[in-house]
This record gives structure tokens, sequence and C-alpha cells, in this order.
């Protein structure tokens, strides 16, 4: 179903298929067989260090 | 630090404290806001700071670093949303009664669940000077309410219907002034607006249930919390590390 998804976005739209989603928006998201985890790990020690809080 | 503010601390203008650079905190409390999208355990403090911009003060910066402190030791925290089949809409709505200390004015504090899953939050001052503590309420649960229709509307797009939408309030009087159409001479001052959710209650779009104080998950989201506390909700809301990392 994902596959023919996918297939009917590229055939409509200029755009490709580039696997699983990791990154949006800063967030980081990981996906399980029991769940989804959001979160902004990256960001956090980003705005830490910028803010020599680390 | 084991919570993002002190819970005692209440902000205020503090005038004759020192001046801060205004560029830097703006930067810094922007920095927050964005971080507030997965960290739902520091958007009460990170708003309250915010609304020190304009003459920010040495105070505030101190309360802003404390925040930092606290994102030090809880780097890895973000959402989790779990697998489960349990899929009804839940909202909670809590209020804190004159919690800013500039204006007087209540602080709203609302949230909403799909099963166990947070799929909303906010924290706002309000916008009417409330007179009581069941007016706050209210107040707090009719905004809830409307962003309780505003997702009904979005998940008929899902033919996901609901009726009826709980939504939690830990003050039986506002409960009851949600019900009852008639006007008492302490209710008779309330901001029409806020009255849009008698309607609703009434064409059973949502029913204002009650919650004990205890159980009231959006506590979190009107005032500074004790740690067991702060961490009792953490855990409810599902704010947590990866379960699935080591």
């Amino acid at each position: 179903m994902c596959e023919d998804f996918s297939n009917l976005m590229q055939s409509e739209f200029e755009m490709s298929m580039m696997g699983e989603l990791g990154f949006f928006l800063g967030l980081q998201i990981k996906q399980h067989p029991n769940g989804i985890f959001i979160s902004q790990e990256k960001y956090v020690k980003d705005i830490l260090k910028k803010y020599k809080m680390n | 630090m084991v919570t993002p503010m002190h819970p005692s601390s209440s902000l205020d203008r503090d005038e004759n404290g020192k001046s801060i650079s205004e560029k830097e905190y703006r930067g810094m409390i922007g920095s927050l806001l964005y971080l507030t999208a997965s960290r739902p355990d520091i958007v009460f403090a990170v708003g309250l700071c915010a609304r020190f911009q304009t003459c920010a003060k040495e105070s505030h910066l101190t309360a802003v670093k404390r925040i930092f402190r606290y994102l030090v030791g809880t780097t890895d925290l973000g959402l989790w949303y779990r697998k489960f089949s349990s899929f009804d809409l839940v909202a909670y709505c809590d209020a804190d009664y004159a919690g800013d200390k500039v204006e007087r004015k209540s602080t709203n504090g609302t949230c909403q669940f799909l099963g166990q899953a947070l799929i909303g939050w906010s924290c706002r001052k309000q916008n009417t000077i409330a007179l009581s503590t069941t007016e706050a309420e209210y107040v707090s649960a009719a905004s809830c309410c409307s962003q309780v229709l505003w997702i009904n509307n979005q998940m008929e797009d899902f033919s996901l219907r609901y009726t009826n939408v709980p939504i939690m309030c830990d003050n039986t009087s506002a409960i009851n002034l949600s019900k009852n159409p008639i006007q008492h001479s302490r209710s008779k001052h309330i901001e029409i607006k806020h009255h849009f959710i008698r309607d609703h209650v009434q064409k059973k779009n949502i029913a204002l249930n009650f919650v004990d104080t205890n159980n009231q998950l959006a506590d979190i989201f009107t005032k500074p919390l004790v740690e067991d506390r702060f961490n009792f909700i953490k855990e409810k809301l599902l704010i947590m590390k990866n379960p699935n990392k080591g």
C-alpha cells in the first residue's frame, strides 16, 4: 500500500522517495514496532552549546 | 536541576533589578520556544519568562538559566506515542487563579489526548481578569472547548466522530455553570464569549467532567510544581526517554 502511494505521488508530483523519515523541521523521529518517539535531542545540545550552558 | 522553575518562585517586573542585554534574552527565549514543540514540560516556565522580554532584568535571566540547567540533565526526553488500540479523545483544563503577578490575570492550562497520546497542549495568560477561581476555570474550559472542537473537525477527515468529548475540570462550580443556563449574581459579569461552552454542552459536543486535583494533568501548564508532582504528570503525559533505547 505504501509503495502504491509512493508511486502515485511520484507520478503526480516532482518528488522522490527518500526512505524513512528521521528528521523533520529539527524534530527527530524514531519509528518502532511499538510506537513512535519524537524528540529534539540534537537541538537541545545545539542551544546549550550556543549559550555556553553545557 | 530537576524542574525547570523553582516551585515557590514568582516573577514580576522587578523594576529595581539590574537590566541585562535584551538581545541575548530574546535570543534565549526564542531558542527555548522552538524547543517546546516536543517538550511540554518546559512550556509554562518558558512562557512565563517570555512575558518579560521588554525590560528584562537579572532575575528573569536567572530564571531562564535555570531552564537551561534543567535541560542539561534532560536532553534526551521526548514524546512517546505508544501503539495502542484506544482512540478516545479526552481533554484536561486547569487554571491558576491570579497567577500573573503583574496584572493579576489568571493562567490557562489545557491539554488533549487521543488514547494516551498527548496531541495538544497550551499555556496562556487569560485575556480577562477573573474574579473567582470558578471564573478562571470556566474561562480555561471554554478555551479548551474550542481546541477540542477543532480537533473534532480534523478527526472527521479520518471518519472519526466524537460526541460528549470529556473535558476534565477540577472545579465543580465551573462544571455546574456549564450545565446551568441561569445567571447568578456571582457569574453575571462573565463575558458572553466564554459562555459558548454551554452551547456545546447542550449540543452534546463536549461534556465537562470532574477530575480530582491529583489527577488534573493540565496542572503542569499553569504553575511551577514541586519535583514529585512534576515527575508524576510528566510520566502521565508520556514525556520520557526513548523506551526502546538501552
